[in-house]
């Protein structure tokens, strides 16, 4: 029998979910119903590009995270659009996110976060990416190909720490090229001025994202990661928009206060864990049962402190937020002082930029940084099949962050492919290690 | 066998006896590379010269430490594993051009446990249709220009880049007239050699390879091949670098069948195009490996890279296609799909193959002479 222990901190729910829950099911059904709305509907991928399209007046935008975590989530659904693909010709050991966003378009379904299952799958009238990865582009090429949208790719070729002028200027050239396309495509006005506008409102969303994240370095931490990646959707759909920095700026003063007051995420935290890559979507049981059973609580990841945040490292190797080109007084007066301003802005650690394979030194010392700055205890890693450009550099945070002194495991799994993932060898391998480090099963009793 | 062509496949057998007889002959230093893509006229002008890393096309458990096996493309797995092995270890620098992840993942690993006086990264565009490309690798290549100039401890001149420039094109123009040899009925240069040759240019010093090439083609006119040439086959995919493969496919099926072309970056993609001589040496590079014909990582927004397969096609007068990948080849997966469609849309016979890092000749066979079978009518 489990032994019953005290609660170790208080706890209460996060006031501001069911709004969070309510926006993000509407930034779904807006996006699905834009045409209907009269809308533009553009479908991007992270990285820079969500709010390069808010220079239109009336645009729904959906980001290329929250929709594989939507469709990723559900198990079934998950599995219909991989079949679909792999009917297709697509391998079973092909990228498993790429084969989930081309199963839904080729299954002609898309699922909305309240469960239901539109019969038609939206089709965005123009496509934007960011090849952090190089497979970010192909992705699209074929999304593009098959659907008969009309696609923009942007090649990012390295990201901090080294983002030099030369890298700006690339990025900024490429946008230039793409407003321009945009508007033949669309045969839309690009509104400068509402541009600048969701430039400075991106700038405001990733730094409260980032001082929110600072908080979590408290013990005991404000939120657990299964939180706070619920919480990251309008940061990767629509950050340019008042309407975002609105909802956090409510996130970051609930937490605060929950900081100032001991509430805690998990009342029985005992053992801060973090971890690597985009979680196993269809598995976030995990997180629980390492939370329920153990009092273990994932506190973040590089995946979900950077994926709406800009970071660096400061001499000490510390993971800091970077001063927004607005806290620096930059002179944003046109469209290319704007882009040129978030190019800047996002080429630092920001979305999945340690990722990319030019900044791999980076990420390490990134994963180092969290470690330290959140207090972890333990590593317990997700290496993500579903992503070969996370997954890839796998072993090497787990054998860095070892080399470092915390204990690290790994689960092997995918964001996108729930056949990935053995639950119940996978739940072994935690109890063995939490047992290794000496973590015994914490269930409490009520706070 | 072609006299001349012994050279070659020495070269690609013996490649770490050749290096350290290289460096022991020249006193200059040996760059290891990672892809087809690096501006290698820039080491070469350096008196650095940059040798391409192949695997060992042995089982290895060397890399398991480092990167999971059942992720991790193949090839850059058995590169690896020839790097912590040591069978390099005669290099005295690391580079690589940015290209795939599992490319890049290799290389950072590779630094990061085997030490190197040198290494770099050169991040060369993926979006080689991208506005301002020519530019950002124009000033890329300028930073390496300087980086191997600290490390060598002289300067780079113009004439040093004309002359490697010059080098290196004379090597392209070579190939090609050799590689002209196999659109003949009866190719006297089987697959098998012109993998050897292109594997061995990317070995050795371009003037010794291109004295080779040029006594091979003194003999190549004359020589009458003593082997039946078979189904023509186009090999299109990832990069190759075990000849056994190709020997297999002419050599060891119940059918006869003759590699004639090939769209991979150890074939004729790495020497196509040549480098256009201009006043900003930087800027005639850049424009050399932004147009070359394209990898399929770097092959967007326009698909580029098909309509030149099915050029190469109906050149090379291919009757069948090998669409080849290296397992977890994750570019050449991406494009396989669609590359299917196109050659069935064109009623081209293909199949397709997944190299591991070892050669299972008895699945190959099965699968490749089913196919060659299917065409039995033409051959």
């Amino acid at each position: 029998m489990t032994e019953k222990k005290k609660a170790l901190y208080p706890t209460e729910p996060l006031k501001i979910w069911d709004d969070a829950k309510k926006l993000r099911t509407r930034i779904f059904n807006e996006y699905a119903s834009a045409h209907a709305d009269g809308k533009l509907r553009v479908f991007s991928s992270t990285s820079i590009s969500p709010s390069l399209a808010c220079g239109f007046k009336d645009v729904q935008i959906m980001g290329l995270e929250p929709l594989l975590a939507q469709l990723g989530a559900t198990q079934d659904f998950a599995l219909r659009c991989l079949g679909a693909s792999e009917n297709y010709g697509y391998s079973r050991d092909m990228c498993a996110m790429s084969k989930l966003v081309w199963g839904s378009a080729l299954w002609d379904k898309f699922n909305l976060p309240d469960g239901t299952i539109l019969e038609k799958w939206p089709k965005p009238d123009l496509m934007i990416c960011t090849g952090l990865s190089g497979c970010h582009n192909k992705i699209m090429q074929f999304l593009g190909e098959y659907t008969e949208t009309p696609f923009y790719l942007i090649d990012s070729p390295r990201f901090y720490p080294y983002n030099d002028d030369d890298t700006i200027d690339f990025l900024t050239l490429q946008v230039l090229d793409l407003i321009e396309w945009m508007e033949k495509t669309t045969k839309k006005k690009f509104d400068d001025e509402l541009f600048i506008q969701g430039v400075y409102n991106q700038f405001r969303n990733f730094r409260l994202w980032t001082k929110i994240m600072l908080l979590n370095q408290t013990i005991p931490a404000p939120l657990d990661e299964k939180t706070i990646l619920a919480l990251i959707t309008p940061n990767v759909t629509r950050p340019h928009t008042q309407e975002v920095v609105d909802f956090y700026t409510r996130v970051l003063e609930e937490v605060q206060d929950r900081v100032h007051r001991g509430i805690a995420a998990a009342a029985n935290e005992q053992f801060r864990v973090i971890s690597d890559a985009i979680p196993p979507w269809s598995y976030l049981s995990i997180w629980r049962y390492l939370e329920k059973e153990y009092g273990a609580v994932y506190v973040g990841s590089p995946y979900s402190i950077l994926v709406i945040g800009s970071w660096m490292l400061d001499k000490e190797g510390n993971l800091v937020p970077v001063p927004t080109p607005e806290e620096q007084n930059w002179k944003i007066t046109n469209r290319e002082e704007a882009i040129k301003a978030l190019m800047w802005y996002k080429s630092f650690f920001a979305t999945e930029t340690s990722y990319t394979i030019a900044s791999v030194e980076g990420h390490h010392e990134c994963m180092k940084a969290i470690a330290k700055g959140w207090k972890a205890n333990a590593a317990i890693l997700h290496c993500n099949r579903g992503c070969p450009m996370m997954g890839l550099g796998g072993v090497e945070s787990r054998n860095v962050l070892q080399a470092a002194g915390l204990p690290s495991m790994i689960i092997e799994g995918s964001s996108s492919d729930p056949r990935d993932l053995n639950l119940v060898r996978t739940k072994e391998e935690i109890d063995i290690f939490l047992d290794f480090v000496g973590v015994k099963k914490a269930t409490p009793t009520k706070a | 066998m072609l006299k001349a062509m012994e050279k070659f496949s020495k070269w690609s057998e013996n490649r770490h006896e050749y290096a350290r007889d290289w460096q022991k002959r020249t006193g200059g230093k040996l760059v290891g590379y990672f892809c087809s893509y690096l501006p290698e006229e820039i080491y070469y002008a350096a008196n650095v010269l940059p040798i391409r890393i192949f695997g060992g096309h042995e089982s290895t458990g060397l890399t398991e430490p480092y990167v999971l096996s059942n992720i991790s493309c193949s090839f850059c797995r058995d590169c690896l594993g020839q790097g912590l092995k040591g069978a390099y270890s005669y290099l005295n620098g690391l580079t690589m051009a940015q290209t795939c992840i599992h490319t890049g993942s290799i290389y950072w690993i590779w630094k990061n446990h085997v030490p190197m006086e040198w290494s770099r990264f050169v991040s060369i565009p993926l979006g080689t249709q991208s506005v301002g490309r020519f530019e950002f690798l124009k000033k890329e290549m300028v930073k390496l220009k300087t980086s191997l100039e600290e490390w060598v401890g002289r300067s780079v001149t113009d004439e040093d880049l004309d002359k490697a420039i010059e080098v290196y094109n004379l090597n392209r123009k070579l190939c090609r007239q050799v590689y002209e040899y196999r659109k003949l009925p009866d190719p006297p240069i089987t697959g098998e050699d012109a993998l050897n040759i292109v594997m061995s240019s990317q070995l050795v010093d371009k003037k010794e390879h291109n004295e080779a090439l040029k006594q091979l083609l003194e003999e190549l006119p004359s020589y009458k091949p003593q082997r039946e040439t078979g189904a023509r086959i186009a090999l299109i995919g990832s990069v190759l670098d075990d000849p056994r493969f190709m020997r297999m496919v002419e050599a060891e099926l119940n059918m006869p069948a003759t590699f004639v072309t090939e769209d991979t970056c150890t074939g004729l993609r790495y020497f196509f195009n040549d480098v256009t001589p201009q006043k900003d040496r930087f800027m005639a590079l850049s424009i050399r490996y932004n147009h070359r014909p394209p990898c399929p990582i770097k092959d967007w927004p326009s698909r580029r890279r098909f309509p030149y397969i099915m050029n190469l096609l109906k050149q090379y007068n291919a009757q069948m296609v090998i669409l080849m990948n290296q397992k977890w080849c994750h570019p050449h997966i991406y494009d396989n799909v669609p590359l299917s469609k196109k050659l069935r849309e064109q009623g081209i016979t293909f199949a397709n193959v997944e190299l591991e890092v070892t050669l299972n000749k008895g699945q190959y066979k099965t699968n490749l002479e089913a196919t060659l079978e299917t065409m039995v009518d033409f051959v």
